[in-house]
C-alpha cells in the first residue's frame, strides 16, 4: 500500500513549549562503589571488579563471572514497618542509591509539592532462588509460610517505595523494556517535568540478574563471555576479541527537576536533561537491525529533540554489550548519526569496569556523561586490547582524559527492541 | 470537532467474557443480572495459535504474551487498519505488562528435576549442567516487553514506545503516554493497552498472601446467607456491595485500543469508538500495599484528568469504575467520587466491568472506552455491570446529555489512573 498523507508529520499540530530540565541529585550502588563518588573514582580508575560469582555457586556453568556489589549494607533507618518483605537485591540497591541522591538534591518535605513530584523508574526482572523453587514451587506448597516472601519480586515494588521514600503524589510508573528500561525511565521523567505534568521526579533504575536462571538464560542464548580464568578482562566492548557481556548489578536515582524551580530553590544542579529519543526496532528480539535503524532513529529523535546538531556532542556512552553484535551495529549507527564529525566524537561502553547492569544500565551510563560534563573528563576504554576494525569510532583513550565538551549522549538499546539516546548538557556556573 | 481530536478507532479485547469489541458489548448486554463466576475469569485454555496473525511468534513467549498478541491481531482487524497507511516511525506502541512470573521459568523444568538432589533440594552447579540442554530462548519467554516487540513486527511499529509494569494502572499508563505524544505530534498513530497474567500461580497464590484476593470461605457464606438472592449466589465480583465477601478475583485478558487524530481516521474510512479527551495518574506516596483511606491523590488525580479533558465534573455522565473488590481501595474511590460529585443533582450514573470481567489488573480499564458510546446509544446501562450503590451520589439512569465518561483504576497499592473519553453520536 502506498504511503498516505497522514502518515507525513502533522505540521497542524503546534510544537508545544519545553520547560528546561535539570539534574539536581544522582546516587549509585555499583560494582565499583556504594556511591557516585566512589563509583565515578573508580570508573576514572579503570577499576576492575569482575570476579567469579559468589552470589551462588556458578560451578559448572558455562559463564562464572560477574560484576558484584560487595559488603553492601542496606540503610535500613530509611525503612518503615513492614517493608522488609518487599526488598530483594535490587531493591536494596535503590533505597541506598535514592537517599543519595535525595541527600545530594537537598530535598526536604518542605520544598516538595507531592502532587507534583513523581517517580519514574526502570526495574528489572528479579526472580526467587533455586531453593524457593525446591521448596515451594515444585511442591506447589504455595501454603508455605516462605512463600509470602515472593511478593519481593514483583515488578513495581522499588518504585512503590521510592514513591514512599520522596512522598510521590504524582504518580509512580515502572518501566520494564529489558536493556533500556531506565534509559526510557528517564527520558519518561524528563518529558514529565518539560511538558509540564510534574516538577520533580525522582528516576533512574535498578537491577540485580545474577542469579542461577539468568546465568542459564543468557548463556543458552550465547550472550556471556566464558572468559572464566580472566574475568577482570572478559568484558571488553569494542575489543575484537570481545565475545559477550558480563553481569553486573546496581542502581543508579538520578533526581529530575524543573528548572526554574530549581533556581529557585537553590538546588545544586550539576547537568541539563536536553533531549530524549525512543524508537522500536521491530526487527528481531534479541539482534539488532542489521543497518542500526533503531538506535539511528533514537539517536536522531534526541539531537532534533535537543535542538543541537550531532557535532555539539562530545561524548557518547554507547550501551557496548561486549558482544560482537551489539558493538558492530552501534558503531555502525554512530557512524551513520555523527557523520564526517563521527572521528571527532568520542565514545566509550564503560560496561568493561561495570559489567551489564541491565535495567540499571541506561541511568548510571546517562550519570557518567552528567559527571564528564561536570568535570571536563572522559571516562577511559578499558580492555581494548586490539581495537576492533569493523567499529569505526573513536574510543576515548586508555587512561582518563580532560576533554572540553557541552553536551554527552547516552545509548540504551534492550532485547525487545526498545532503544533510547538521551542527552545531558553542562550547566554554566 | 477538530481535526487534531484524538479518537479511539478499534478495541482488540480477550477476556474469558468474549473475544473482539462486539462480543463484548453483547455479552455485556444478555448477561443479565448474575453475569460469571469466579471460575470465569480465567484463560488457561485459550489457544492463542488461532488468533494471531504470525504464529511463528508464539515459540518464543508465555501464555499471557500469547493473550496479548491475540488482542493485538484482533484490534488490527477491528480497527480496518491497513499496514502502511501510517509512516512507521510514526507509530508508537504502549503496553501495559505483567512483570516476571515465576512460571516463566517452567522452561527449566526438566533441569531443574534433573538438578534436583535426593533430599529434594535443586543443586546450583548441577543447574549449571543440566540447564544446557534447555530451550535456548527460555529466558525470552519470561521477558515482559514480549507483546511490546511482536506488536511491533506486527504493525511495523518503529516509533516512541514503552513499556509500563505497575500492577492495575499499567494499561492507562500505556494509553495516556500515547495519547500525550499524539497531542504532541511526535506519532500519528498509537496502539495502547495491556495483558494480564492471573492464571500464574504463585501470582494468585501472593495476591491470597497479602489478604487482598477472596476468600472462598466468605464466598460460600455468602451463598448460604442469601439462598434466594440471585446476584449474591454468584462468585462474580460485585464491588461496593456490603453483602459481597471481600476481595478481588484475578482475571486473565488483554484489551489494546488503537488511537489517532480524527482527521487521519475519517481519511481511512475508520469508525470512532470514543473521543479521547485526557488522562491523568496519581498516587498516595505512602508505598506497598498502603492508600489513603480520605483518597486524597485520587481526588487530585480525577481533577488533573478533568483539566486535561477542559471539562468539569457536571460535565460526566457516567463513571466507569475499577473497582475490584478490595474494600479498603473501593472504599477510597467511593469516598473521591463522592467528594468530586458532591451535588447529587449532577451526578452521573455508574457501571463496574469487573463484575463481569473479573480484575484484569494490567489490561484493565481499556474495553470500558470502548462501551461508552454504546451505553450512551442505548441510552441504559446493562444490567450485568449496573450497581445500586447504597448512600452514594450515583444515578439510577444515564443522562445522555452529558458526553463525557469516566474511566478509574485504583490499586491497593495507592496508584491510580483516570482517563476521561467523550461519546461519539453515531
Amino acid at each position: 500500500m502506498t504511503t498516505n498523507a497522514a502518515s507525513a508529520p502533522n505540521q497542524s499540530i503546534k510544537r508545544q513549549q519545553k520547560r528546561r530540565v535539570v539534574v539536581t541529585g544522582i546516587g549509585a550502588v555499583t560494582p565499583l562503589g556504594h556511591t557516585l563518588p566512589d563509583t565515578w573514582n573508580g570508573l576514572l580508575e579503570g577499576k576492575l571488579v569482575a570476579a567469579l560469582i559468589k552470589r551462588f555457586d556458578a560451578t559448572d556453568y558455562p559463564s562464572q563471572i560477574a560484576y558484584e556489589v560487595a559488603d553492601f549494607k542496606l540503610r535500613r533507618d530509611l525503612l518503615q514497618t513492614g517493608e522488609e518483605m518487599y526488598l530483594n537485591d535490587a531493591t536494596r540497591f535503590a533505597i541506598n542509591a535514592a537517599a543519595e541522591a535525595m541527600e545530594q538534591a537537598k530535598l526536604t518535605s518542605v520544598q516538595i509539592e507531592p502532587s507534583r513530584t513523581a517517580v519514574c523508574f526502570g526495574n528489572g526482572l528479579t526472580c526467587p532462588g533455586l531453593d524457593w523453587y525446591s521448596e515451594v514451587y515444585l511442591p506447589k506448597k504455595f501454603d508455605d509460610p516462605s512463600f509470602t516472601n515472593h511478593i519481593r519480586f514483583f515488578a513495581d515494588q522499588i518504585s512503590s517505595l521510592l514513591g514512599r521514600m520522596i512522598g510521590a503524589q504524582g504518580g509512580v510508573t515502572t518501566i520494564h523494556t529489558a536493556c533500556a528500561s531506565s534509559g526510557q525511565a528517564l527520558g519518561e521523567a524528563y518529558e514529565m517535568i518539560a511538558y509540564g505534568d510534574a516538577d520533580l521526579v525522582l528516576t533512574g533504575g535498578s537491577d540485580s540478574m545474577i542469579n542461577p536462571f539468568s546465568a542459564a538464560g543468557f548463556a543458552l542464548l550465547g550472550a556471556l563471555s566464558d572468559r572464566n580464568e580472566e574475568p577482570t578482562t572478559a568484558s571488553r566492548p569494542f575489543d575484537r576479541g570481545r565475545d559477550g557481556f558480563v553481569f553486573g548489578e546496581g542502581a543508579c536515582v538520578l533526581i529530575f527537576e524543573d528548572y526554574e524551580r530549581a533556581i529557585q530553590r537553590g538546588a545544586n544542579i550539576i547537568a541539563e536533561v536536553c533531549g530524549y529519543g525512543v524508537t522500536e526496532s521491530a526487527y528481531r528480539i534479541t539482534d539488532l537491525h542489521p543497518e542500526g535503524r533503531g538506535p539511528i532513529e533514537a539517536m536522531e529523535m534526541a539531537l532534533n529533540d535537543a535542538g543541537i546538531e550531532s557535532s555539539a556532542v562530545g561524548y557518547v556512552n554507547v550501551h557496548g554489550t561486549s558482544t560482537q553484535l551489539n558493538d558492530r551495529i552501534e558503531a555502525l549507527a554512530i557512524a551513520k548519526v555523527f557523520g564526517e564529525y563521527s572521528p571527532r566524537v568520542f565514545v566509550s561502553s564503560t560496561k568493561s569496569m561495570t559489567g551489564h547492569m541491565i535495567a540499571a544500565a541506561g541511568a548510571i551510563e546517562f550519570a557518567f556523561c552528567v559527571m564528564a560534563l561536570k568535570h571536563q573528563l572522559l571516562p577511559p576504554s578499558i580492555n581494548i586490547f586490539e581495537a576492533d576494525p569493523d567499529c569505526r569510532i573513536s574510543l576515548t583513550p586508555k587512561k582518563v582524559t580532560a576533554h572540553a565538551m557541552r553536551y554527552a549522549l547516552s545509548n540504551s538499546v534492550g532485547f525487545g527492541g526498545s532503544n533510547t539516546a538521551i542527552i545531558a548538557g553542562r550547566i554554566d556556573t | 470537532m477538530s481535526a487534531d481530536e484524538l479518537v479511539v478507532t478499534g478495541l482488540g479485547a480477550v477476556t474469558a467474557a468474549a473475544i473482539g469489541s462486539q462480543a463484548h458489548w453483547d455479552r455485556f448486554q444478555h448477561l443479565g443480572k448474575s453475569p460469571s463466576s469466579a471460575e470465569d475469569y480465567g484463560l488457561a485454555q485459550f489457544k492463542a495459535t488461532e488468533h494471531v496473525r504470525d504464529r511463528r511468534q508464539l515459540k518464543s513467549v508465555s501464555h499471557a504474551d500469547g493473550i496479548g498478541l491475540s488482542a493485538i491481531t484482533g484490534l488490527i482487524t477491528d480497527s480496518a487498519y491497513q499496514g502502511g497507511y501510517y509512516r512507521s516511525e510514526r507509530i508508537g506502541v504502549y503496553v501495559g505488562a505483567a512483570g516476571a512470573t515465576v512460571a516463566d521459568n517452567d522452561g527449566y523444568m526438566d533441569a531443574l528435576i534433573a538438578a534436583t538432589e535426593p533430599n529434594g533440594r535443586v543443586s546450583s552447579p548441577r543447574f549449571g549442567k543440566t540447564s544446557t540442554t534447555s530451550r535456548p530462548v527460555t529466558l525470552l519467554v519470561g521477558l515482559a516487553n514480549n507483546v511490546l516487540c511482536y506488536g511491533s513486527l506486527l504493525l511495523d511499529a518503529r516509533g516512541p514506545n514503552s513499556n509500563y509494569v505497575s500492577s492495575s494502572t499499567s494499561a492507562h499508563l500505556a494509553l495516556i503516554n500515547a495519547a500525550k505524544r499524539l497531542a504532541r505530534g511526535q506519532i500519528d498513530m498509537a496502539v495502547a493497552g495491556g495483558y494480564s497474567v492471573a492464571t500464574d500461580p504463585a501470582y494468585a497464590a501472593m495476591f491470597k498472601k497479602l489478604g487482598l484476593l477472596r476468600d472462598e470461605v466468605a464466598e460460600e457464606r455468602a451463598q448460604d446467607n442469601s439462598p434466594n438472592n440471585s446476584a449474591n449466589n454468584s462468585y462474580a465480583l460485585r464491588p461496593f456491595q456490603s453483602d459481597a465477601p471481600a476481595g478481588t478475583i484475578l482475571a486473565d485478558g488483554a484489551a489494546f485500543v488503537m488511537i489517532e487524530r480524527r482527521a487521519a481516521a475519517a481519511a481511512r474510512g475508520a469508525k470512532v469508538l470514543a473521543q479521547y479527551c485526557g488522562g491523568a495518574i496519581g498516587s498516595d506516596g505512602l508505598g506497598p500495599k498502603r492508600c489513603d483511606p480520605y483518597g486524597v491523590a485520587l481526588i487530585a488525580t480525577i481533577t488533573r484528568a478533568l483539566a486535561a479533558a477542559g471539562i468539569s465534573s457536571s460535565d460526566i455522565g457516567l463513571v466507569l469504575s475499577g473497582a475490584s473488590g478490595v474494600q479498603a481501595v473501593d472504599q477510597v474511590e467511593l469516598r473521591a467520587l463522592r467528594q468530586i460529585f458532591n451535588d447529587g443533582a449532577h451526578s452521573p450514573a455508574l457501571a463496574v466491568t469487573s463484575r463481569v470481567l473479573g480484575n484484569l489488573m494490567e489490561a484493565g480499564g481499556i474495553i470500558e472506552l470502548a462501551l461508552v458510546s454504546e451505553i450512551y446509544e442505548s441510552a441504559r446501562i446493562p444490567e450485568s455491570i449496573s450497581l445500586d450503590v447504597a448512600l452514594s451520589p450515583f444515578q439510577q439512569t444515564l443522562n445522555r446529555a452529558k458526553p463525557y465518561a469516566l474511566v478509574l483504576r485504583s490499586s491497593p497499592w495507592g496508584e491510580y489512573s483516570c482517563v476521561v473519553v467523550k461519546r461519539e453520536v453515531v
